[in-house]
């Protein structure tokens, strides 16, 4: 049986290496067009500042590739596949397989005005661009209030640089914490030394030999040599869309992570999913879920059978020593929510009748994975203490042979 | 695999555990290097792990489990698996994915690093276990606990057969 995983994230890793545990002979090729191993792609803001060298966020070496008997192929672009004859061609290349997983990621949202200066940040060598960028730079600008805009911008804050941080909404990160949770990591990020402009869109770029600044549409005037866009993705489906493979936002997959075609799964923050209550149409882009979609797409494409029981969307940060993380739904109808707040922490809880629905813990994120799995599972509210939900809580001890019951 | 378990009825909430953890993860083995710092807590499970009067406490319920969640979500790579699921300091990013993705709560974020149960790797019994006065903590077999569980002879403090029953009151 001959294996293609294309894309070398989480997700593709995830699928070869759960392929491997269960069949020990197929041949399991990796593709990639970047020219490094398996790296951890959410660490690539240190490599823009320099903290950390490409060679140390590798995950997984050639040596790695080589011990799982992966073939690896990289710097190899993937233009087209062809369902009837089963293969993948590239510009020189043709590539047979029998099954194909498709991770191939997704790709930063671009914004209209791009020139010389405007940045995204997506793999290493985005940062080793920024980072060329920076030498020659006093002050950064950071548009989007996301994940991934706030991590480039706490990146470079700690770095020591001056950073002004654009968003969009009237909070940061409003996708993923409430409005108070946002407001203590602003003030943190404010006393480091960013400024923040809320509520506010590029209007145009300043540009003179090189970035200058930019004005918002409401008529600021931000200074800075280097824009950095953090504005969400859009998943790579272009090539599994041209192959006649069903595509919404991502891939369509089942719960299965199979495609609308045999023997072609897609897994990661390409794929679109409907398993699991309120993920209609749900493409996640996280590292967690792609490595649980690779996982049961690799199983699934050994010929195991493992179903998907769909994911919880969450996010877990951690900035200037404050932790916090997110998970779940924290806003819709008929939800009704719980605050326990201490000296060390504010936990938020979201209730749909008796089920866990969403979280936010503060400063205290102690078992947070345990919530997590309630809210996957869904258990019934009657089984929580108010002690568990409240920071102190006294027990965390939970085996799988007892039941909950017998501990709480 | 042997794995720390803990038979909640019998317990009596001294925190002998937590210090006898306290001291096992000090430099010289020795409590009074670890008192200063130990917060104790009534009938929380949790082991203590003390270095240069730094406590960082951690729940000693890991499973060790066969597909590690903690693993899985690890974006350094710093959570590994050989036989036991452990986090390496020196590449631990204090990310807390892996506290955010354990099911059971088994991963406490310290000082920024996951820190969790090592189950006092080169020793015979972990300290924990060799402290409880009434055998509250097993280090056994999951396979014979549920056995003596299904039985139920584990409630009785006084079933002096029960292979797990040897609480010395
Ligand atoms: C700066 C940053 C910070 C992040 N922080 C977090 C975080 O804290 N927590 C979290 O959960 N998530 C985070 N994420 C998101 C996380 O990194 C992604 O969700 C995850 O990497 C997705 O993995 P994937 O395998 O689906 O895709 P990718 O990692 O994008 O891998 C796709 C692969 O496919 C290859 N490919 C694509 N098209 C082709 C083609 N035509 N031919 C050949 N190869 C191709 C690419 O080269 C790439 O190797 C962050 C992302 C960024 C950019
Ligand atoms: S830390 Fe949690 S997820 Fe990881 S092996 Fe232990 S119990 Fe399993
Ligand atoms: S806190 Fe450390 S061990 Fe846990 S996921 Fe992050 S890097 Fe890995």
């Amino acid at each position: 049986m001959d294996y293609i995983i294309l894309g070398n994230g989480i997700a593709g890793i995830q699928g070869a290496l759960n392929i491997r545990r269960y069949d020990r002979e197929g041949d399991i090729t990796i593709i990639t067009d970047e020219e490094y191993g398996f790296y951890s792609r959410p660490m690539i803001t240190d490599i823009m500042t320099g903290k950390r060298r490409p060679e140390e966020i590798i995950l997984m070496g050639e040596e790695g590739y080589r011990a799982f008997g992966f073939k690896f192929m990289k710097g190899l672009s993937i233009k087209r596949i062809d369902l009837e004859k089963r293969c993948l061609y590239s510009s020189q290349d043709r590539i047979k397989f029998h099954r194909l997983l498709i991770a191939t990621g997704a790709r930063p949202k671009r914004i209209k005005k791009h020139r010389d200066g405007v940045y995204y940040l997506r793999s290493i060598k985005d940062a080793l661009d920024i980072k060329r960028q920076l030498k020659n730079t006093k002050k950064a600008i950071v548009y989007g209030g996301g994940p991934v805009g706030i991590k480039a911008a706490y990146a470079l804050l700690s770095w020591g640089m001056p950073v002004s941080i654009m968003v969009t909404s009237p909070q940061i990160m409003s996708r993923v914490f409430d409005k108070k949770t946002a407001s203590v990591f602003q003030r943190l990020f404010e006393e480091n030394g960013a400024k923040f402009y809320l509520g506010s869109s590029i209007e145009d770029l300043v540009w003179q030999k090189g970035l200058k600044g930019v004005v918002t549409d409401r008529g600021d005037y931000i200074d800075g040599g280097i824009l950095i866009v953090g504005k969400g993705v859009v998943s790579h489906t272009e090539i599994a869309e041209d192959a006649g493979i069903s595509v919404n936002e991502g891939i369509i997959v089942n719960d299965m992570m199979e495609t609308s075609e045999d023997g072609i799964y897609a897994a990661g923050d390409v794929a679109e999913t409907n398993t699991g209550p309120g993920n209609k149409g749900r493409v996640f882009a996280l590292w967690h879920t792609g490595a649980e979609q690779g996982k049961v797409a690799g199983a699934n494409m050994a010929g195991e059978k493992k179903i998907y029981n769909g994911s919880v969307s969450s996010n877990s940060v951690e900035y200037f020593g404050m932790k916090a993380i997110s998970m779940g739904t924290m806003e819709g109808e008929g939800l009704k929510e719980e605050i326990y707040e201490d000296k060390d922490g504010y936990r938020r809880f979201m209730f749909r009748d008796e089920l866990l629905v969403g979280a936010i813990l503060v400063g205290n994120i102690q078992g947070a994975g345990i919530l997590l799995n309630a809210i996957k599972k869904g258990t019934p509210r009657s089984i929580w203490k108010r002690d568990f939900l409240s920071s102190h809580w006294p027990c965390l001890s939970i085996h799988p042979n007892i039941t909950m019951e017998v501990l709480f | 695999m042997k794995e720390i378990h803990f038979i909640k009825d019998r317990c009596i909430r001294c925190g002998a555990c937590s210090v006898a953890c306290a001291a096992e993860h000090n430099k010289n083995h020795h409590l009074y290097d670890s008192l200063i710092n130990i917060p104790f807590a009534p009938k929380q499970k949790t082991v203590f792990q003390v270095e240069q009067g730094e406590a960082l406490p951690h729940p000693l319920r890991c499973r060790n489990c066969e597909e590690p969640a903690c693993m899985e979500a690890c974006i350094s790579g710093a959570m590994n698996k050989e036989h036991r699921v452990f986090s390496n300091w020196k590449r631990c990013i204090g990310c807390f994915m892996c506290v955010m993705n354990c099911p059971y709560g088994a991963i406490l974020p310290f000082f920024g690093k996951a820190v969790k149960c090592d189950q006092c790797l080169f020793t015979e019994k972990p300290a924990c276990v060799r402290a409880c006065p009434v055998n509250a903590l097993v280090f056994v077999d999951s396979h014979d606990l549920s056995l003596v569980r299904k039985q139920k002879r584990w409630r009785n403090r006084k079933d002096m057969d029960a292979p797990l029953l040897r609480a010395r009151y």
